[in-house]
């Protein structure tokens, strides 16, 4: 195949740029609720997307390996990216050690044997049927999802590697009832690797008791009041929050169109105690984040790109195009989701570095404020705008925690946030991986976290 | 489109070949041009081809799902293999079923011939003209982001038990979105799209000057204050209230516990004035077809007429559940089993222009956008809002950082006002909303 695509790529002409991808995509399925297999399913998703820069993009994508199929997306490309009529002044040059070239496996294991489907509905069967165990409990969803995907990247100036990753999802959701009045909790956990992976941690049992104890509990728990706050953020929360409201602002294209990190590299953004970092390698060891991503769809080799260090923004996160148009170099962070969509500038893995207090003593140190935990989705404007919700949420009272309160959310600009950050823990957990991050109409897999942090948000609740 | 039906036919008949007690095969095929605008500038233009396959087999009442993008016989047969062999490890559920045929009424002005041609030229001058427009508008708009796609698309059903259907559509959607900067203020995000069928219909400038106006219009906003009590909410942020119970109406939702919604069909759940229907024969609706994604004309019903809970949607499997007919909301495309969605919402409009509503509003919040999440389980919702506007004796000042929260549920009672005019949302369904005037909301500002 890599032999066949070289070739290929000899009949893309006089490009500024260019570059093949071979994406063949395994996607399964399986979902049960309240004891019926909902969804069993196995979608196929293999073709050739073809990008050149000549006067602007041209892409071109084709399901069909024939070499003739092939031949004409390379036109159309061609012709596609000729439409514009006015020649931008624009380098794609790299330094040649960061184009990717070889194999790359993520998991590292990636061929190691994995359990049947058969095993796989079994185990996801007995995880609903846990759920359920109590009496309050009115509905029951679990859901496994699973991407294998086999790559090849092949560029005009010389990145050839081909790349296997396999990522996994596994969502547990519990919803509780009294009368008229329903309550859920999720549980959920994405990694690269094999759904057994997934339980090196926890059983599922484990997980599904949790869900279920969560929903029930939260029926009965009052709302919090609204107004501003001191917060103690969970590490999903604050992955959420650097994710949302910091790393799409500094994604190079967003900063381009004005989001609010524009013109403040070198500038203080955060407390000194804020470190934020992206990074598609295998973060710490027995790591796995959803986000691992080896080589980018530009065929650039991933890397630990600091965002902001000790308050300070250092860089952005850059494709090929945007690094040149911004003076910097690419950070690998170009991605495509399948291999019908063009590389845009995308997160991998979104982190603060851990601090030096415990979680315990941020606690301690909270006179009146609230432990803010498990995200439940939310999002962010380009101007660092957030709003946020939190599944579950306690009550902070002269440095003890206290009765737990009705999830609801909180927002804030995202800037002044992490200026407001007095205490950062040395506990640390990288656990937002299940779901994806939808940008222009895209998906990818992406994982974030980091430490709790001690700030001040606005809460919206009753 | 008889090729796709040839298709779909020789999967069936292979899948019944190797004994499949019910066979279904969907198959879409289409091509689409799309021009991307980053910034000041066209970024890309891209054009692809899209084929796929996918398939449903019933073995011993287990069902499984498998699909391919790739067209090719020798695919197409493991694909029919692989969905058999699903089904037979499948856990049995007595309601799996494939619907019967039933007669289709062809929905008019889906696919216009005159497209067929539609260039990537063409495709790159409105992209520049829907830019141009923006830019023009005002010095102060900032872009981020524009899309312009057309779509040709047909697709084919065809199952065991005698389905058999083929339709073809084209489709332009066009969108740009940014904010508006003056000094150091960054407004939040705004944006402006539409959606038509024919190429005479397209207006870029239209969708182009909504973006903007929008974007200036709430420049100068000053922080809002924390208040109880009335907010008037545009057909977009109406979008974001109204869809989450409409998922609670889903039979998927209803029948598993998890709508709020279950058993109380005929009961007054919102004001006398709220009616929606759902109706995807709609000519040229963005949401219609002839049939759903299991060969199944969409019923056009009632959702909530009057105040009161009349009707849920349904597919086959869920129907069957209840010993009933599915309503034709079965959908989805080849890659995934059908799921239940609407097809095109309609909101009854009321009889006061919009402003009116404004004008005699003493003290209150307007809402442009909502970012929020409401949880369709329990209803609560606490959203942020973007385009806010603090209504004084009638007049509007934009206001920033503030959140309205509240619960979908008991928001319906709290209706007050309805406009007469009414807005074409193009959000998870087509959804032609009116703006909403309600009472008792808490807000937090500072």
């Amino acid at each position: 195949m890599l032999a066949f695509l070289h070739n290929q790529l000899g009949k893309f002409g006089e490009v500024k740029y260019g570059e093949i991808r071979f994406h063949d995509r395994k996607k399964t399925e399986i979902i049960v609720r309240n004891g019926e297999l909902k969804k069993n399913s196995v979608d196929n998703y293999c073709g050739i997307g073809i990008r050149v820069f000549i006067n602007c993009w041209g892409f071109a994508a084709t399901s069909s390996l024939k070499k003739e199929a092939i031949e004409k997306a390379i036109q159309n490309a061609i012709t596609a990216a000729k439409l514009v009529t006015k020649s931008q002044d624009i380098e794609f040059a790299v330094p040649k050690e960061r184009l990717a070239k070889g194999l790359f496996l993520s998991p590292p294991d990636i061929d190691s044997p994995d359990i049947s489907l058969e095993e796989k509905i079994e185990i996801i069967q007995r995880t609903e049927r846990e759920v359920r165990n109590s009496s309050q409990i009115r509905a029951a969803t679990v859901q496994f999802l699973e991407y294998s995907d086999h790559k090849y990247i092949l560029t005009s100036d010389g990145a050839e590697a081909e790349i296997k990753n396999n990522r996994v999802d596994f969502k547990v959701m519990a919803v509780a009832g009294k009368d008229n009045e329903l309550m859920n909790a999720r549980e959920g956990r994405g990694i690269s690797g094999k759904l057994m992976d997934i339980f090196k941690e926890k059983s599922p049992e484990e997980i599904a008791q949790r869900a279920a104890k969560r929903a029930i509990e939260l029926l009965k728990a009052p709302y919090p009041p609204g107004g501003e706050a001191m917060v103690i953020l969970d590490p999903s929360l604050v992955g959420l929050l650097v994710h949302e409201a910091i790393g799409h602002t500094v994604e190079a294209d967003d900063v381009l169109a004005g989001a609010a990190a524009q013109g403040k590299i070198n500038q203080k953004v955060a407390s000194e105690l804020i470190t934020l970092v992206d990074n598609g390698l295998p973060p710490y060891n027995n790591i796995r984040p959803a986000g691992i991503l080896l080589v980018d769809d530009e065929g650039i080799l991933s890397q630990r790109t600091v965002i902001i260090e000790n308050g300070i923004l250092k860089s952005y996160l850059h494709s090929r195009e945007s690094a040149f148009r911004l003076g910097a170099e690419p950070t690998g962070n170009a991605r495509a989701f399948e291999y019908s969509n063009q590389p845009i500038i995308r997160m991998s893995n979104t982190y603060v570095e851990p601090g030096n207090s415990s979680f315990e003593e941020i606690v301690g140190k909270t006179k009146d404020g609230y432990l803010m935990k498990k995200w439940a989705g939310g999002m962010a404007d380009l101007n660092g705008e957030f709003m946020f919700s939190a599944e579950e949420i306690y009550k902070i009272n002269n440095g003890k925690i206290g009765e737990l309160l009705r999830g609801t959310s909180f927002s804030g600009q995202a800037f002044e946030v992490l200026k407001t950050v007095d205490m950062v823990s040395k506990d640390f957990e990288i656990n937002m991986g299940d779901g994806h991050c939808g940008k222009f109409l895209q998906q990818a897999k992406v994982d974030g976290g980091g430490p709790y942090l001690l700030c001040k948000v606005k809460i919206g609740g009753k | 489109m008889k090729d796709l039906l040839s298709l779909a036919d020789f999967a069936v008949k292979r899948s019944q070949k190797m004994k499949a007690d019910e066979s279904e095969a969907y198959i879409s095929s289409g091509k689409e041009i799309r021009v991307v605008i980053e910034g000041k500038q066209i970024k890309s233009v891209e054009v692809q081809e899209r084929t796929g396959l996918g398939m449903r087999a019933i073995k011993n009442k287990g069902l499984g799902f498998a699909s391919t993008n790739q067209l090719e016989r020798k695919k197409i047969e493991e694909v029919v293999a692989d969905s058999l062999s699903l089904a037979r490890q499948a856990i049995p559920d007595q309601f799996n079923c494939f619907p019967g045929p039933v007669d289709v009424l062809k929905v008019e002005l889906l696919y216009d011939k005159e497209a067929e041609n539609f260039s990537l030229d063409r495709a790159l001058e409105y992209a520049n003209q829907m830019l141009q427009t923006a830019f023009e508008f005002d010095s102060r708009i900032l872009i981020d982001k524009g899309l312009f796609i057309f779509t040709n698309h047909q697709r084919a059903i065809v199952n065991s038990l005698g389905v058999k259907g083929a339709e073809k559509e084209t489709l332009f959607e066009y969108l740009i979105s940014g904010s508006a900067r003056e000094g150091e203020e960054i407004t939040s995000s705004f944006y402006g799209e539409e959606a038509v069928r024919f190429t005479n219909q397209i207006d870029v400038e239209k969708v182009a000057k909504v973006f903007a106006q929008r974007a200036i219009k709430s420049l100068g906003a000053r922080p809002g204050e924390s208040f109880l009590g009335r907010v008037i909410f545009s057909p977009q942020a109406v979008t974001g209230l109204l869809l989450p119970i409409i998922s609670s109406v889903l039979a998927e939702s209803v029948q598993s516990g998890i709508s709020p919604l279950k058993g109380r069909l005929g009961e007054e759940i919102a004001v006398k004035s709220l009616t929606i229907e759902d109706n995807g024969l709609i000519p040229g609706g963005i949401g219609s077809g002839s049939f759903d994604r299991e060969g199944v004309p969409p019923q056009p019903l009632y959702i909530i007429r009057n105040g009161i809970l009349s009707s849920y949607l349904y597919n086959t499997h869920t129907a069957k559940k209840e010993g009933r007919k599915s309503t034709g909301h079965a959908s989805g495309g080849s890659r995934s089993t059908p799921a239940i969605n609407p097809t095109n919402l309609f909101v009854q409009p009321g009889d006061k222009p919009y402003e009116e509503l404004i004008r005699e509003t003493k003290k209150g919040i307007f809402v442009t956008f909502l970012m929020a999440y409401p949880n369709p389980v329990s209803g609560d919702f606490s959203g942020a809002v973007g385009g806010g506007f603090q209504i004084e004796n009638g007049e509007m000042k934009p206001i920033n950082g503030i959140l309205v929260s509240g619960n979908i549920y008991k928001v319906l009672k709290e209706i007050s006002g309805i406009s007469k005019e009414r807005e074409l949302v193009l959000s998870a369904c087509p959804i032609t909303a009116p703006y909403l005037q309600m009472e008792n909301l808490s807000i937090v500002g500072n």
